[in-house]
């Protein structure tokens, strides 16, 4: 690789480099990538120099290339695997089996982000207010993923590069300190930042437009990657709430009775089974945002924080499972069962019955167990007393502080589970999925911190 | 400016260094097909990875290789328990989301096929006795004619592949008459490749194997959906061959066929082994009662029962009394049993349930569930029984099926085929003088008692000869409610592809009604 920094008169600078990796792991063994960042300190001209505006004030960009060669080894060689396992021809002694692993790509290539940023870092009043903004434009391509080989192929897994995905967004942060600083009286200082994204697959290289196997745990079959929309879009039946007694004649269209759940039809071919697999949510948030706020005022020192999200919903299974597992185990600990659909109260919430379709009414792919998963929390307080030096007095005891804090004291959310921060998500792909997850903890702390 | 001279210089140091190494991979460590397939020992170990496979617990080692052919009357499914991958094809309302039917039906075969092509595309390279390695071989195309048999009759058209293809093929789905020319050449190459045995190695497909199978798939091609009758002739010859051969002879009692591993009447069957991990989870606990508990505190899973009329409609003979289980025993607070008929309203569904697959076999290794009239001792989900794939009856009512529609009518060969399976039955012989649909009828009749439950047989049945409608028609009002949706019944003969695969294919079209 090749690296070069250049800073003319400390106002503009330039890093470039070029690399050319090579990776033994793929058909391609060797690609190429170039970046360069440049910056443009406003503020050090002339014409600037005498703002009584801008304290400080710089524009930069860049522009970047990336490679991910994250395969294992021999990714693109066809193996025999060998195992213990095997065959018992007489049914009792050991026939030892070699299968012939999956098939592998002939053309592997280095995956490759493409990563653009523009931003502008602004301070005023003697920065006193600072603010940044910075947008980012990010194509990956060549994803590299596990894909699983359809059946006739032998039915494993085997490192292919999938198509490419997009990540847009701006982030922008304000930090401030609005009362001058004032050593031993009041101080403040605050910071917000909010950052916004846009995710979604651009293309899964014709070859499919959707993949929905072998996308991850923790729950198989919810999570799919599908052209034009996020990663780890979830799929399935749109929950239309129950069949009402009025409508009785066209739930028996479908096997179902007042009382079962009901669900949209998309091809409106009076079955509901795959083909009517929609698009039902998404655990990728479109902004999260934090805001840190810090006050002093003689020995007390009082600092929170508040963050939140907007724009993606969870797929809870725990929640359906609440409703119990399956047709005619339905034992269910969902407090919602005292509102359940009855023939003079017909709510959406549907009944026990198993005759709906498709499963018996109760197919766990459903928009009934996505919620939206905005809140704002606060997650964290924390106020502290110091105890003044002249008090400490002579014993060698450096500072002495008293303090109580609390973590995730309040959250206000529609979310019905238990905490809709945290998900089992295992990869960016199965984001949103929840299943058992341990909520974060609300803790209170009281201490004593003595520094020696 | 010194800028000026650095810049280019640093580039051209950096171009100098690269590509200055090859980055070859040489995966030592790991054998790779073109090293492979050296000796008869490499050749062995790919085959033996062709059987396992389908003995995988998700493969063939339970009843999720029935799950499509629950809209037959030998096969229903539980109401209320979370059998919903069977009961919806019970209630002819399958769905291309089953999960089941993906890695069992579809999955297992395709996974044998893949291996077998690994076999068939690299046997020539291994150096060795021609007639080990021919044997060896022969498995490969035996598994693999077997599997698109199985393909095509339950999923209609699939795409023929006998040759390994790269990552990203994704070919059409072929004819019906295509993939039955595949399966009839893998046969007939299986017949010339394979020994007629292979001492020490029951388990092993061998030359009739393959010609008891060919029989099979002639008639099979001489009915719905081909239609060729010319089959019926060829058909007749293959089980004649096999018959003549006297390699095989009916087990004199019906139920100690399965109790028995490899017996006399076994021709071809899946080999389990508990203690080493390939388990026969079909047998024991899988067929029986949910309200049956043994004195060890374990309880049947229900995964399959038949169907009342189909129960009912039984011959009077010994071989129903070893075939179905209709006095369920129901443990008691003070541990003895209640002896309680099928259709008591004791009992959760008021169904009979199937006897022969109760015990697995019973001098080796775990038994199914250990059992008198009145107690049930223990029960286990997991035995060492060969599941059969072909038994000798079948043989001989193919035989007697073909050889009387071939010749417009019954021979004295056609009625001692399946007197010989009605005798051992304790059936009396049957009537003489029958048409040839009449004797056709009868055969298939004796089909679905004799094969009952077994690999598919009776529905295959059904679906060869159309008979759905008058199936449906003998159901009794407690059966799960057919739920076909707006569907043609007609639409119900095969199996919807599953999802995952038509989405990997979107050059494919899903079969009709679903």
């Amino acid at each position: 690789m090749g690296r070069i920094n250049y800073s003319y008169k400390e106002k503009y600078l330039l890093t470039a480099s070029i690399r050319d990796d090579g990776s033994s792991r793929l058909t391609k063994k060797y690609s190429t990538f170039p970046s360069v960042a440049v910056g443009w300190l406003m503020s050090k001209e002339k014409f600037m120099a005498n703002s009584k505006v801008f304290s400080s004030l710089k524009l930069r960009g860049s522009y970047g290339e990336t490679g991910n060669q994250g395969v294992p080894p021999y990714s693109s060689i066809p193996v025999i695997n060998t195992s213990n396992v095997g065959y018992y021809f007489d049914g009792s002694s050991l026939s030892i089996s070699t299968p012939l692993g999956p098939p592998v790509s002939t053309n592997l290539v280095w995956e490759t982000t493409l990563q653009t940023n523009v931003g502008v870092d602004a301070g005023f009043l003697n920065n006193r207010l600072a603010f940044t903004i910075e947008a980012y434009n990010k194509k990956i391509s060549n994803l590299l993923f596990s894909y699983q080989t359809p059946a006739y192929l032998g039915g494993g897994s085997y490192q292919r590069n999938i198509g490419s995905l997009q990540n847009r967004g701006i982030e922008l942060g304000i930090s401030g300190t609005p009362l001058a600083p004032n050593p031993g009286g009041l101080n403040w200082n605050t910071f917000f930042e909010i950052s916004f994204n846009d995710n979604k697959v651009l293309n899964l290289n014709g070859l499919d437009n959707v993949i929905i196997s072998g996308i991850g745990q923790p729950q198989a079959n919810i999570s799919i990657l599908k052209v034009g929309k996020p990663l780890g879009e979830f799929t399935g039946y749109k929950f239309l709430g129950t069949w009402k007694t009025a409508e009785a004649t066209e739930a028996a269209k479908y096997g179902s009775k007042p009382g079962d759940a009901k669900f949209l039809d998309v091809d409106g071919n009076g079955t509901i089974n795959e083909n009517d697999y929609v698009p039902i949510g998404n655990g990728i948030p479109k902004s999260t945002w934090g805001f840190i706020n810090d006050f002093s005022y003689k020995n007390f020192n009082l600092s929170f924080m508040f963050s939140g999200q907007e724009g993606s919903q969870i797929y809870s299974q725990t929640i359906a499972y609440t409703w119990g597992q399956a047709p005619g185990v339905r034992n269910a600990t969902n407090s919602d069962a005292t509102k359940m659909w009855t023939a003079k109260n017909e709510t959406d919430i549907p009944d026990f019955s198993t005759t709906g379709s498709p499963n018996g009414g109760f197919p766990t792919n459903t928009s009934r167990f996505v919620y939206n998963a905005n809140f704002v929390k606060l997650k964290n307080l924390s106020l502290t007393y110091s105890i003044p030096q002249s008090v400490l007095g002579n014993a060698k005891i450096r500072s002495v502080d008293v303090y109580v804090s609390g973590q995730n004291l309040f959250t206000i959310t529609k979310y019905p589970g238990y905490d809709p921060e945290l998900t089992n998500a295992q990869s960016a792909q199965t984001q949103g999925v929840e299943m058992g997850v341990i909520p974060n903890p609300r803790t209170y702390t009281l201490g004593l911190r003595v520094g020696f | 400016m010194k800028m000026k001279i650095l810049i280019p210089l640093l580039f051209l140091v950096l171009m100098a260094f690269l590509g200055c190494s090859k980055l070859k991979e040489d995966p030592k460590a790991t054998l790779t097909p073109a090293t492979y397939f050296q000796t008869q020992s490499d050749l062995d170990a790919s085959v033996a990875a062709i059987y396992q496979q389908l003995v995988e617990d998700g493969a063939y080692a339970f009843d999720f290789h029935l799950y499509s052919y629950f809209g037959s009357d030998d096969l229903t499914a539980d109401p209320n328990l979370a059998k919903g991958d069977q009961r919806s094809f019970d209630e002819l309302n399958g769905s291309s989301g089953n999960g089941s039917i993906a890695h069992s039906q579809w999955g297992t075969p395709w996974a044998a096929i893949y291996q077998s092509n690994n076999v068939i595309q690299n046997y020539s390279k291994v150096v060795g006795d021609p007639a080990a390695i021919n044997g060896a071989a022969g498995q490969a195309y035996f598994i693999r004619g077997w599997s698109y048999y199985m393909l095509v009759r339950t999923f209609g058209p699939v795409p023929v592949i006998t040759t390994q293809v790269p990552a990203d093929y994704r070919p059409a789905r072929d004819s019906i008459a295509t993939v039955y020319a595949t399966v009839i050449s893998d046969l007939q190459t299986a017949i010339t490749l394979l020994p007629t045995s292979f001492p020490g190695a029951p388990g092993k497909a061998t030359q009739n194997a393959a010609r008891s199978l060919l029989a099979d798939v002639y008639l099979t091609m001489a009915t719905w959906p081909l239609n060729q009758a010319s089959n019926y002739a060829l058909a007749a010859a293959e089980a004649d061959s096999v018959i003549l051969s006297g390699q095989y002879t009916l087990v004199p009692d019906y139920g100690t066929v399965f109790t028995t591993n490899n017996n006399s009447e076994s021709i071809f069957g899946l080999e389990f082994n508990v203690p080493g991990g390939n388990p026969d989870r079909f047998y024991g606990d899988c067929s029986m009662p949910w309200e049956e508990y043994g004195l060890d505190g374990n309880f049947g899973w229900e995964e399959f029962y038949p169907e009342i009329n189909f129960y009912k409609a039984a011959p009077v003979c010994k071989r129903t009394d070893e075939e179905f289980y209709t006095t369920l025993k129901l443990i008691q607070p003070d541990k003895s049993f209640l002896l309680v008929p099928y259709n008591s309203v004791k009992t959760r569904n008021q169904h009979p349930f199937y006897r022969k697959f109760r015990s697995g076999v019973v001098n080796d290794g775990p038994i199914g569930c250990q059992e008198t009239d009145s107690i049930l001792f223990q029960m286990n989900p997991s035995t060492n029984k060969t599941n059969d794939v072909m038994r000798y009856p079948e043989v001989l009512l193919d035989y007697a099926e073909a050889s009387d529609m071939a010749a417009s009518g019954p021979t004295a060969q056609s009625y001692s085929a399946i007197n010989l399976v009605r005798t051992r039955a304790g059936e009396p012989a049957l009537t003489p003088g029958l048409s040839a649909i009449a004797f056709r009828d009868s055969v298939v009749f004796e089909r679905a008692y004799e094969l009952a439950a077994e690999w598919g047989a009776r529905w295959f049945d059904i679906v060869r000869l159309q008979l759905l409608p008058q199936v449906v028609a003998a159901r009794n009002p407690l059966e799960n409610p057919i739920s076909l949706g707006g569907n043609n019944i007609q639409t119900r003969y095969y199996c919807p592809i599953p999802i995952d695969e038509m989405l990997k294919n979107p050059q494919w079209t899903q079969n009709p009604g679903y």
